[in-house]
């Protein structure tokens, strides 16, 4: 049978689809940044996800994996040596800057506990070469996008810190937020700072089955955890994300920009509905007259609600998925879970723009026909 | 109310706005017609013609008096609903500017009537083409209303005007935009459909040629039916 909804939003397609367009666009724009939102947040504790630790100590006022701290060598020997500690590993995580004769851009290192035979923290996603080869000096592996941006191959040098590395292999997805990560061992990381040798900025900790987080902090004792922190994987998450977006900006930035997506859907459906609606007033009063019911009426707007939304939904998704990964740099993750929570909200951002076009519509007199 | 009865208006007055600019659009109308009756509703223009014609069709509420319409009452305290219901279920309606939907064509414009309402469903695109080619449209079902001459739009509103089989139909210049030959054509349609299904029909109209389809004329002016 015919539906109205449909035919009527459908009859002048010109307009329909420069509406579509719209508000695909501010969809677009609310998931681009709910992505980059998602994506700093989760490239920025990756480390966390993909390695099981329970425990993690850092330098005292470093507990987030934006603040870099030192923290001596003689920390993890000591630990690894307590009594229900499973494994504890070192680890270094820094910045540094990467060149080669025309360009530059700022990296994190992850010096790995390679020499370690049960070390667990390395590369991942790995398109070429393979940590083993780590092992000598002043190699390294690189994510893509370092690879893409100084145009690498295998067996190239590139400077890091002001000191040349061989690039013996290539991973995918390791970045932390905006910035590639370059895997090497411990001991490259340190051939950066030849005036300290004996540094690392964490120690990665497993404890035994039934021992707790709480009776490892006690039993660290103040001799060891003296200016360190003892950090859970969830702590260290926490103080990390929150790091990010409020002393960050982040946050701020991400909701001004979901906020301005919002309001940009918010005026054109909005315009849309009221001039649709001016534009009909006869074809309302005629309905009304002839015997709409509320209820069809009602149905018939937010029908067409449902239609702009979804269909301008998929289109934004679709186009802030396709950026994501044309977008390189930027860490973008288009969440089928937040992405669920946005059409939500953009669906109830609909219902009150026609919620107001409702009102109008019932409004409409229907003596007017006659007039 | 007689068994041929099957509009009557008790003492029905409208009045617009309050004070200084009241408006007294219709003093003290009295009024009946029968089952299968067509009228012709003339007076000049401020007669009241419109706002008896949206009273009598349940478009508009009475200040007051009462509407007994097929044995019930409607009059200033009937609720909206009721009002609703009652235009979707007997009466049908014609205006002058047939007022078609524009993003259908002509078969759905006749098919919205059982979108917007709760008619028996069964067999309805049967009855929708029936109506049409009754009316000469049948071979215009798939085209654009836009597309139609105004004669053809005219029978368009009159196929959406019957497919409830209405009791009643208000025609308010129903022949106001069509040349002599369409407007002879959709008297013949009314007192056809008068003459065979029973249906009432009031027409407001300063169309003097659609007399000859009419059983009676009522006139009115200022507000007031006259006698």
């Amino acid at each position: 049978m015919v539906n109205l909804a449909f035919k009527d939003l459908f009859h002048k397609k010109g307009k329909f689809a420069l509406i579509i367009l719209g508000l695909s666009f501010s969809i677009f724009f609310v998931q681009y940044s709910a992505g980059m939102f998602n994506g700093v947040l989760t490239t920025s504790t990756d480390i966390l996800d993909k390695f099981k630790f329970d425990v993690w100590i850092r330098e005292e006022d470093s507990d987030n994996f934006l603040d870099g701290g030192f923290v001596n060598e003689t920390v993890y020997d000591d630990v690894k040596m307590m009594k229900n500690v499973n494994h504890a590993e070192r680890l270094i995580l820094i910045g540094a800057e990467a060149e080669d004769e025309e360009r530059t851009t700022f990296c994190y290192f992850i010096g790995c506990d390679i020499n370690n035979p049960d070390h667990e923290i390395g590369p991942w996603d790995v398109t070429k070469g393979n940590e083993g080869l780590l092992f000598e000096n002043n190699t390294v592996m690189v994510d893509e996008s370092i690879k893409d941006y100084f145009d690498l191959k295998i067996n190239d040098l590139l400077k890091i810190g002001n000191v040349w590395m061989k690039i013996v292999g290539f991973c995918k997805n390791a970045k932390f937020m905006f910035n590639g990560y370059i895997f090497a061992s411990i001991e490259t990381v340190r051939s950066l700072t030849p005036w300290a040798r004996d540094w690392i900025t964490t120690v990665a900790i497993n404890l035994d089955e039934d021992y707790t987080i709480e009776e490892f902090e006690d039993d660290v004792g103040d001799d060891i955890s003296h200016h360190l922190e003892v950090l859970s994987t969830k702590e260290l998450k926490e103080n990390t994300h929150d790091m990010i977006i409020n002393e960050g900006g982040l946050g701020g930035s991400i909701y001004i920009m979901v906020g301005m997506g919002f309001f940009v859907a918010l005026i054109i459906l909005s315009v849309t509905m009221y001039q649709s609606i001016q534009e009909k007033i006869p074809v309302f009063g005629t309905l009304k007259a002839i015997g709409a019911s509320k209820g069809y009426i009602n149905k018939m707007l937010l029908g067409q609600v449902f239609i702009y939304i979804t269909l301008s939904f998929i289109l934004g998704t679709i186009l802030a998925m396709l950026l994501s990964f044309l977008a390189g740099a930027i860490p973008i993750i288009v969440e089928l879970q937040t992405s669920i929570i946005l059409y939500i909200a953009f669906l109830l951002m609909g219902l009150v723009c026609s919620s107001v076009t409702i009102i109008k519509v019932h409004r409409i007199d229907p003596a007017i026909v006659f007039k | 109310m007689s068994d041929s009865e099957i509009i009557r208006l008790n003492d029905i007055s409208k009045h617009y706005g309050t004070g200084d600019i009241l408006v007294k659009a219709l003093k003290n109308a009295e009024l009946m017609m029968k089952k299968g009756e067509v009228a012709l509703l003339m007076g000049p223009s401020g007669a009241g013609k419109t706002t008896l014609l949206s009273v009598m069709g349940l478009l508009l509420h009475p200040t007051s008096g009462e509407i007994i319409f097929n044995d019930k009452i409607y009059n200033r305290k009937t609720r909206q609903k009721i009002m609703t219901e009652t235009r979707r279920n007997s009466i049908g309606f014609i205006f002058q500017a047939f007022n078609l939907v524009e993003s259908l064509n002509v078969i759905q414009n006749v098919e919205i009537m059982y979108k917007i309402g709760k008619l028996e469903k069964k067999g309805y695109k049967k009855k929708c083409k029936e109506i049409l080619e009754m009316l000469q449209m049948g071979h215009r079902l798939k085209h654009a209303s836009k597309d139609l001459s105004g004669g053809e739009r005219q029978r368009v509103a009159i196929a959406r005007a019957l497919i409830n089989e209405p009791m009643l139909i208000m025609a308010d210049e129903p022949t106001g935009n069509l040349d002599s030959e369409n407007g002879r054509i959709i008297g013949e349609y009314f007192r056809k459909i008068a003459n065979e299904r029973g249906t009432t029909i009031l027409i407001a109209t300063h169309d003097e040629r659609l007399k000859f389809c009419a059983d009676r004329i009522i006139h009115m002016e200022d507000g007031e039916i006259l006698k």
